[in-house]
């Protein structure tokens, strides 16, 4: 997490989860710099010993959202972010204890993808996340990796549709850069 | 293009091997049912309330049920098919037509079963019962072996 304070400059790149994108809504997370792990790894890793059970729980939802229902509004928090960036969070149910958040983008009609990053354990007698380091770094963090993809978005180079994200075709594309990941500078 | 890669993650993998697979499909399914009453209660443009209000319940618990960790009853989800107007429950003759598909294997061929060649595929319909003395042909060993469904074979 470090990474959002360095001054140097980082890729990320947004990467589809295979095991829960589907045909309902693409699912994706975020690999930053040479790390090989994404976001949504991290958070799986730091919490599946102390919290199996809600680790299990959020890992089963996000397998129905991408290939049976879509995103319900009642298995998530909406406006974790800034005002419109689609920072939101999943909770596990029923005690909560575990928050991780996501960027959502879609139209009026439905959610089109989510972008999942990172996330902690929200103590019972916190108010606020702002007084969980963890869960602060992993918000701002993600608020920053929103604004650079409506930016993209935005502009027209980033296109997200229900067939998912890509960045828009160039006139000078060749073929060499049709396996091209999808790299955004942080 | 540049698009996003495909990432498979160790740690689902390593989660979904150590899950019990019962709790699993069991907290799964109260999602699919909690997503099917909000999609219902969208579709007839009703809130939370006016469901309760038919089922005498308090708009709290149409709320829960909504969240996908409610353990129904078969009682409250009959009367939330009757008053959604929607089919929870799988209709018998669909679950027929299942029971029927997993012990049916479908094979065809216009050779007569007991000339049917190695790798000849052979029709089993509904309707007709034959013994075990009819055989099917595979590639098994390079030998006809025996057909042993409690099904039957009619070659077509």
């Amino acid at each position: 997490l470090g990474s959002i304070f360095d001054k140097s400059e980082k890729d990320i790149e947004i990467v589809e989860l295979e095991e829960c994108s589907g045909s309902e809504i693409k699912i994706y997370s975020v690999i930053i710099g040479e790390d090989d792990e994404t976001l949504y790894d991290k958070f799986l890793n730091e919490n599946l010993e102390t919290f199996r059970d809600e680790v299990n729980d959020i890992v089963n939802k996000l397998e129905v959202i991408g290939h049976v229902t879509g995103l319900k509004s009642k298995w998530f928090k909406r406006d974790q972010g800034y005002y419109g960036d689609g920072v939101c969070y999943l909770f596990d149910d029923p005690d909560k204890s575990l928050r991780l958040y996501f960027i959502r983008f879609g139209n009026a009609n439905k959610d089109l993808v989510i972008i999942l990053g990172g996330g902690g354990h929200k103590p019972q007698d916190a108010h606020a996340f702002q007084e969980i380091p963890k869960l602060k770094n992993e918000n701002y963090l993600l608020r920053k990796i929103a604004t650079i993809l409506h930016k993209a978005k935005d502009s027209g180079d980033l296109i997200i549709d229900e067939n998912g994200m890509r960045m828009a075709s160039t006139e000078d594309e060749s073929d060499d850069d049709a396996d091209k990941p999808l790299t955004f500078k942080l | 293009m540049q698009k996003p890669r495909v990432h498979r993650s160790k740690f689902v993998n390593q989660i979904k091997q150590t899950q019990d697979p019962l709790i699993a499909a069991r907290n799964k399914k109260k999602l699919i049912l909690a997503a099917m009453i909000s999609d219902a209660l969208e579709q007839k443009e009703w809130k939370k309330g006016t469901l309760a209000n038919r089922l005498d319940v308090y708009a709290s618990e149409v709320t829960r049920w909504t969240k996908g960790t409610h353990n129904f009853s078969v009682d409250i989800l009959s009367d939330i098919e009757e008053i959604l107007g929607i089919n929870i429950f799988r209709s018998y003759k669909q679950f027929k037509t299942e029971l029927q598909a997993k012990t049916n294997v479908h094979y065809t061929t216009t050779l007569p079963l007991d000339t049917a060649k190695i790798g000849t595929e052979v029709k089993i319909s509904d309707g007709l019962k034959q013994s075990a003395k009819h055989y099917i042909a595979n590639d098994q060993g390079g030998k006809i072996l025996p057909f042993n469904t409690p099904n039957f074979a009619k070659v077509s």
